[in-house]
Parts: structure tokens; sequence; C-alpha cells
């Protein structure tokens, strides 16, 4: 388990104060590291930027072509290229939202 | 092309910037903000970094995303009443990403003054809103039958950062309609963004024409 300090504790306060989250899943997302695969771009970019910035380790790679997939562990979630950008934010959010969190639920 | 002002840097500000910055048929993004970086705010405001603790948030964000499509210009001030003539003189239409009410009202006055359309916004917890407020169709005060909503705010209740930018998604959205299409004045659309409900959620208000004049 990561140790929060104050300084952590603030930063990912308003995660903390989810219910759905609270003091422990802010520490399993900041213990866990996700796979983000995909098309580089700014659509990845997003994904990437929205993930560290939630706590989690991540890491990128290219070789898929047509959609995304992000990993962790056992966990695989994917997500189709298309629909425009406004579209992709709409739907990479709620893909975001349900693998936060899934993994701040743990085992 | 159009001038899109955003009212907020912040968490919904941020994709919203991005998202505009992105595209080719606008005029120079207006950013509007006098708040500056907290460490509070880094989990869902990801523009930012520790780097930019202290800073104001709106130069910050104009200066993070140059170099996309469209340039961005920050107004490094709070809008208010005294200040919104000046701040939204060359507006066409205005992006809420604000997080009080207050500020959406001075936004709502402006918009029905010079008869303009604005994407009122918000987020809470795992919830969100988003809707275009057309001018002669539904005000605030429609939708939500009072003068004073004003929900719980997310350094009380908590939010995350994916949901901010669902809001934000949905709002580029309803903009793609506008600049497409134009207003529609006499329907307007409530989108709900709930994890609860498996995929975003829309209320139509109907044909219903506003009668309070901007007092929302």
């Amino acid at each position: 388990m990561v140790d929060m300090d104050d300084r952590v504790i603030e930063q990912y306060s308003r995660q903390i104060l989810l219910d759905q989250i609270g003091y422990d899943g802010q520490t399993r997302i900041l213990a866990a590291t996700v796979r983000v695969q995909g098309p580089d771009g700014p659509p990845r970019d997003l994904l990437v930027r929205y993930l560290s910035a939630m706590g989690f380790g991540v890491q990128v790679g290219t070789n898929l072509s047509g959609y995304f997939e992000i990993a962790c562990q056992d966990a695989i979630w994917t997500m189709e290229i298309g629909g425009g950008r406004s579209q992709f934010m709409v739907d990479a959010g709620a893909l975001l939202t349900e693998i936060a969190l899934t993994l701040a639920q743990g085992e | 092309m159009f001038h899109v002002a955003v009212v907020g840097a912040g968490a919904i500000g941020n994709p919203i910037a991005w998202g505009l910055s992105l595209r080719k048929d606008l005029a120079p993004i207006q950013l509007i903000d006098g708040d500056v970086v907290e460490r509070s705010n880094l989990a869902r405001q990801p523009w930012f970094g520790e780097d930019d603790i202290g800073c104001n948030k709106a130069v910050t964000l104009a200066a993070r995303l140059a170099g996309g499509e469209t340039p961005l210009y920050a107004s490094p001030e709070m809008l208010t009443q005294s200040n919104r003539e000046i701040l939204l003189a060359d507006a066409d239409i205005v992006m809420d990403a604000t997080d009080n009410w207050e500020a959406r009202l001075v936004i709502q006055e402006w918009a029905e003054q010079h008869q303009r359309p604005w994407i009122f916004n918000s987020a809470v917890r795992l919830e969100g809103m988003s809707t275009r407020l057309d001018p002669g169709g539904p005000c605030l005060r429609c939708w939500f039958d009072t003068k004073e909503t004003q929900g719980p705010a997310c350094f009380e209740a908590g939010v995350l950062g994916s949901v901010t930018l669902a809001v934000a998604g949905r709002a580029l959205l309803l903009l793609d309609d506008w600049i497409r299409q134009g207003s529609s004045p006499d329907q307007g659309t409530l989108w709900l963004i709930d994890r609860r409900f498996g995929s975003d959620r829309s209320i139509h208000s109907g044909p219903l024409r506003c009668d309070h004049g901007g007092h929302g």
C-alpha cells in the first residue's frame, strides 16, 4: 500500500471525498500501473494525461490501430476510435470513470 | 469565424479549451479566470502541474495549449456584473466552465441582454449536466425552477476528472451543433452525465418560451 502524506492527500482530496473511492481507493489507484495502447496522437495523449492526473502509473504502447486498449493486470477495457473529438471526450470520460472506480475497489 | 469565450479555466475549462484549440474554424479563444492553480486542482485539471501552483489559471492554460490550430488568450479576471460588458464584448457564444451559480447568472444576464447563446455546465461527485441556452429558449430558472440553485460544491462532495472531461465533451458537441445549425430556441435539451445510466441521458423541455427575461 502507498502511504499518502498531506501533500498527496491534498492533491487527490476531491477523489478521496467520493464514497466510491475514499482513502483506500486512492491508495490502490496510486499503486496501480495501467497500460494504454493505441495509435499515437491527441486522443491517446488525452487518455494518458487523465489517467496520470488521477494518480495511476501509466505505460504507453503503440502496437494497436483502430482502437484503444487500457489494461491493468487482468482487467482490460477497449474503446473504439471514431465519432469525432467531442464525442471521444464524452466516451473517454465515461470509460475513465469506470476504470478509476473499478481499480479503486480492488479485489 | 465565431468568437468563443470560456468562463473558467478549471476542471471543465481545461478540456473545453483543449478541444477548442484543436479546431480550425474559430477566432482566437478567450479564457476568463481570475483564480490561481492549487494542488487540489491537479487531479482533474491535468494541463496544470506542480510548477503552476500559485499561477493564474487562464494565463497558464493559454500558454500550455499554445501551438494548436487556434490561438488562445487569457483574461485573468473573475467575470462580474461590472466587467462583463468589457470581458464579453467580442463573444458570440459563452461556455460556462465556472463552479458557482453567481457567475452563471452574470453570463445569463449578459446573454439575455445581447441575445447570445451560452452553454451551461456543471459537475459534482460522479454526475454532470450540460445544456445550451439559446436566446428566447429556456433559462436556468425555467430548467431548475429557482433563482438560487446552488448544489454541493466539489470541495465538499468530491468530483472526478473523468466526469468533468465527459461534461466538456458534451458541451463541445452542443457547440458543434450550434456552429452547424444555429440557435433553436423552441426546444432545450438538458444532458445528464451519470455513470448509473450506462450512457448519457437527455431531458427535453418541449416548446417553452422563457418569460423570466434573463433574471434566472
